[in-house]
């Protein structure tokens, strides 16, 4: 059984009970549709990551692709809280 | 000078433009009247862009003074609202973005604003591209045009019902797992799914990064094909994105085409029938066809959405109130967090986002993901196979014509259902085209748009094209 509110924690969203009461129900019809691939034979394919398009190790030089500062001027209007050039967020230790 | 907008394409319009029979600003005009007069009932449109006059005149400009201009100089294209454009609201159909402006251009943006094109505005989605029917968007739904009480497919809806109301001449739109061939074909418009890297996704709002493309939308093959060559190409912002070999469509006749064989009683009539309609005409125009089968075409939507929540709830981490985008204050930070997102995402949005974090958690990674992830590639495999015997392979788009609004709302399963014929296209990293069949076809009176899709091997786009202007052919004498 989902325990839909610890997994809503985890996905960091506060659910309304009404909304909560549609997911679940909703959920388990999705779940039991994902059992389809247990008839899947994939005893040929290996372990490891997939790789769609064959493309392997793509390197660039390491060098900066933008000027520093660029963007922080927008990017930091942006924000809803700053403090001399930082964004500023609520402390997480207490 | 009057101009048939209905028929006029890029080709067309851009030889207007460019020999100064019509100005780049009066073609805008007459698509911005366009949008006044129809985007209050269809809703394709969130803004229009106030500096395309601007725009234009500099195009004009440049244009009276005999210099250089791009391939798509004044040419007006709708830009799907998750594309960022430097300046602009980018809000991706969410309230969490309502207000979000964009710091910089997509690489698409900059690539189309080098060959000249006008953005003429930016179009409505389901939210984060999260739907088949542009219902999931937080600013209203986007009605089709053809009949205004069904949905014009999605999520890319704004997009394709932009170019179908003549709002404009060409639109970008973004293809998860066919978000942009079914709406191109419910909204009787032209929709590629480019390979996996053919196109760069810098500045593209992620959903699910091993399955999102960039594409066109467009009136007809050839359009799409100049958009496409436009935006196209490797880029270091990208790096999943990779240089394309420089095909020519070779005009061959001689393909030999695969088609798919479907559960027909699972499909609506009038698709089977354009789909035999279609095949009848090739047929005669001297392709070979054969019958084949996808025997993961059983598995390729469960695997579809599992692999596709699963990077959703990765890839929406980053909307927590921190940065930019709504941010609503709690007790704390945990409960900053939980708030914003609370109330900045739609339903849609939260249940994938639960869903993906419910098939990577400890326990379950294996029976869900891990095993989508093999199957994913037995689909890639399956489709190796097939590509040596068949060029092009077809197939339906979607099991039925455009749906009633709110028809499937309340049934999530029911709504991804719509996606059957085009998820494995997206997971197997293929290009795939939508091509409105002929809408004389269709017996009853509503005259419904059906597509039909063309799949190409990895990176052979240029097949996608050939075979599509050839069909388009075929195809004109029985169009409406």
């Amino acid at each position: 059984m989902i325990d839909i509110e610890e997994l809503a924690l985890l996905a960091r969203i506060k659910l309304t009970p009404k909304f909560k009461e549609r997911l679940s129900k909703g959920f388990k019809e999705i779940l039991d549709y994902f059992e389809k691939l247990k008839s899947a034979d994939v005893s040929d394919i290996k372990e490891g990551p997939i790789n769609i398009t064959d493309t392997i190790n793509i390197f660039r030089e390491d060098e900066l692709l933008n000027q520093p500062g660029d963007y922080s001027e927008d990017i930091l209007n942006q924000a809803p809280a700053t403090e001399e050039g930082y964004i500023k967020v609520k402390h997480i230790l207490n | 000078m009057i101009i048939d907008l209905k028929n006029l394409t890029i080709r067309e319009a851009r030889g207007l433009i460019k020999n100064r029979e019509v100005s780049a600003r009066e073609l805008l005009s007459i698509y911005q009247e366009n949008i006044q007069k129809k985007n209050k009932e269809i809703n394709a449109f969130l803004e229009v862009f106030d500096d395309a006059f601007s725009r234009a005149d500099f195009l004009d400009k440049e244009i009276s003074a005999g210099r250089e201009v791009g391939d798509l100089a004044g040419i007006p294209i709708a830009i799907k609202d998750n594309i960022l454009i430097k300046g602009k609201i980018c809000s991706a159909g969410s309230k969490i973005l309502e207000n979000y402006r964009a710091v910089y251009d997509a690489t698409v943006i900059k690539k189309l604003r080098e060959a000249g094109a006008i953005f003429i505005g930016r179009t409505n989605m389901d939210e984060f591209a999260m739907g088949s029917s542009t219902e999931n968007s937080a600013f209203g739904p986007t009605k089709n045009p053809y009949d205004t009480e069904r949905v014009p497919g999605g999520s890319s809806g704004g997009s394709a019902a932009a170019v179908a109301m003549q709002g404009a001449m060409a639109a970008l739109g973004s293809d998860t797992g066919g978000s942009i061939r079914l709406p191109a074909a419910f909204c009787n418009v032209v929709g590629l799914k480019p390979t996996y890297g053919a196109v760069s996704r810098y500045g593209l709002i992620a959903m699910a990064s091993s399955l999102d493309q960039i594409g066109p939308i467009t009136k007809d093959v050839e359009d799409t094909e100049i958009v496409f060559n436009v935006i196209k190409g490797k880029d270091k912002f990208d790096s999943t994105s990779t240089e394309t070999k420089n095909y020519k469509s070779d005009g061959a006749n001689d393909y030999t085409l695969g088609l798919l064989r479907y559960d027909r009683e699972a499909v609506d009539k009038e698709i089977n029938e354009a789909i035999d309609f279609s095949v009848s005409v090739l047929k005669d125009a001297g392709y070979k066809i054969v019958e084949i089968s996808l025997d993961a075409l059983e598995y390729a939507l469960a695997c579809y959405y599992i692999i596709q929540p699963a990077e959703v709830s990765s890839n929406m981490a980053r909307f927590d109130g921190v940065k930019y985008g709504l941010s609503l204050s709690g007790d704390n930070l945990l409960d900053d967090y939980l708030k914003t997102r609370a109330e900045g995402f739609g339903e849609e949005v939260k249940r994938r986002i639960m869903l993906g974090t419910y098939v990577l958690s400890s326990g379950y990674y294996d029976k869900y993901y891990g095993r989508a992830q093999k199957v994913r590639m037995l689909i890639k495999k399956e489709f190796e196979k097939i590509f040596k015997d068949v060029n092009v392979i077809i197939t339906p788009v979607s099991t039925t014509p455009p749906f009633k609004l709110g028809e499937k709302t309340d049934d999530p399963l029911k709504m991804y259902l719509s996606d059957i014929f085009t998820v494995s296209v997206n997971l197997a990293g293929l290009p795939a085209i939508s091509i409105p069949a002929p809408i004389s076809l269709r017996e009853n009176l509503k005259r419904l748009p059906v597509g039909i899709q063309f799949i190409a091997p990895w990176f052979r786009e240029d097949v996608l094209f050939n075979i599509g202007k050839k069909y388009e052919q075929l195809i004109s004498g029985f169009s409406a």
